[in-house]
């Protein structure tokens, strides 16, 4: 998470031997959902942006089948997120369900 | 992909390999458009801020625009060189739309910010369809990312050196104009040399220097303000700068070598006082290495000589 002002990197988001793909935050801003080369995604809510930033929790983990997933985004609502996966198909979640 | 930006609409819009843009509705679990005709990937898809028109950007070098109210009926077709005016620099490529986004002001109108792949960002002002606004040389590598934040009115350019600069919108009588206002180092891949900038007073004292001179995995060298954390880049280099050297003598400007990938050794002169992206000029190249260029330094006590190994 970076202060765009500053371009300082005030928290990161990291698990050990897990490699990210993609990325998007939530409309509402309280939410960021990250797929993995795991083929997990996780999404996570944001919380406070301050010095020494994480995120506050995991707030639902599922797996993409055994697909990466490439590209996501959330609706406007911020409720649901589709991820697009290497099988060139979209699947769209419940963010915070995680099915 | 992006979802149809209106609550509840549960409409999804993704552009695909096949180079169509497919819309649909995830309410009766259906495609319900299929808008063909591109000629090069899709990069970018963007709509306006009343959500009627959906604006496409491809790497055909074509924006495309759809009335989303009129299921998706094409509007309009622009070529950017041919239409918009961006001139095309690049001598074996042509010119490609890497990223757009809409852009809309109260007074002055509607406009869109377009990267190109030769780094360049241009504002076109949507009513003449013209630029008016083009940063055509600072960015230098492709466009891969723009976005606008409307309650600081800032664009945001990301390149693919991943190096994010900051523009201020500034609306006047005469029209729009963007303002850099911050150029920042977001990643630095593979740092592989870096020297500080020390500058030597007249009486031979060094004084301090908030600048560093670094290269990374790049033809651009990248002058780095510590005090600020932004970054001015340069460029001359065709390949990977390998190394650099520096050489301070008292009351005169700082002198910098660099030596690269493309065989060639560059001198250049720095001068703090000047303005932003103006802090450093080439004043030579020496060519005559047959291979890549490892190493460069200044004689300690003449530096009208200098010593490069390839």
């Amino acid at each position: 998470m970076l202060d765009i002002n500053s371009a300082i990197v005030i928290g990161k988001i990291a698990h050990e031997n897990e490699e990210p793909i993609n990325f998007a935050v939530a409309p509402n801003q309280r939410l960021i959902a990250v797929t993995y080369k795991n083929h997990l995604v996780r999404v996570y809510s944001i919380g406070d942006l301050k010095e020494n930033w994480k995120p506050e929790s995991v707030v639902a983990a599922f797996k993409t089948g055994n697909m990466l997933g490439l590209e996501l985004c959330f609706d406007p609502s911020s409720r649901y997120v589709a991820i697009a996966t290497s099988d060139s198909q979209i699947k769209v979640y419940d963010a915070v369900k995680g099915f | 992909m992006q979802f149809y930006p209106v609550k509840d609409s549960l409409r999804l819009i993704t552009a695909g390999e096949d180079l169509c843009i497919r819309v649909w509705d995830l309410v009766i679990n259906k495609e319900v458009v299929c808008l063909r005709g591109f000629m090069g990937r899709i990069t970018s898809l963007a709509f306006s801020n009343d959500h009627k028109t959906l604006i496409v950007g491809a790497k055909d070098g074509r924006i495309s625009f759809y009335n989303a109210a009129d299921n998706y009926r094409q509007i309009a077709v622009m070529d950017v060189v041919k239409d918009m005016n961006i001139p095309n620099p690049l001598s074996d490529q042509d010119l490609e739309v890497n990223a757009l986004c809409y852009i809309t002001t109260t007074k002055q109108g509607l406009f869109l910010a377009v990267g190109t792949n030769a780094g360049q960002l241009a504002l076109v002002d949507l009513r003449t369809q013209k630029v008016c606004f083009l940063e055509a040389e600072f960015i230098a590598s492709e466009i891969v990312h723009i976005f606008y934040d409307e309650s600081e009115q800032r664009l945001f350019a990301v390149n693919q050196d991943q190096n994010l600069f900051t523009y201020e919108l500034k609306l006047k009588k005469s029209g729009v104009k963007l303002n850099k206002v911050a150029s920042k180092c977001l990643f630095l891949d593979e740092l592989i040399d870096i020297k500080f900038m020390k500058q030597l007073n007249s009486d031979g004292h060094a004084s301090e220097s908030k600048y560093a001179i670094m290269c990374s995995n790049s033809e651009t060298l990248k002058l780095y303000n510590m005090m600020t954390g932004d970054v001015e880049l340069y460029h001359g280099h065709d390949d990977i700068i390998l190394c650099i050297d520096t050489h301070a003598r008292p009351g005169e400007p700082t002198l910098v070598l660099t030596g690269a990938k493309d065989n060639t050794v560059r001198l250049w002169t720095f001068d703090p006082e000047r303005k932003f992206q103006h802090r450093l000029s080439c004043l030579a190249v020496f060519k005559g290495h047959t291979e890549n260029i490892s190493g460069v330094c200044f004689a300690p006590k003449k530096r009208e000589f200098f010593a490069s190994v390839g």
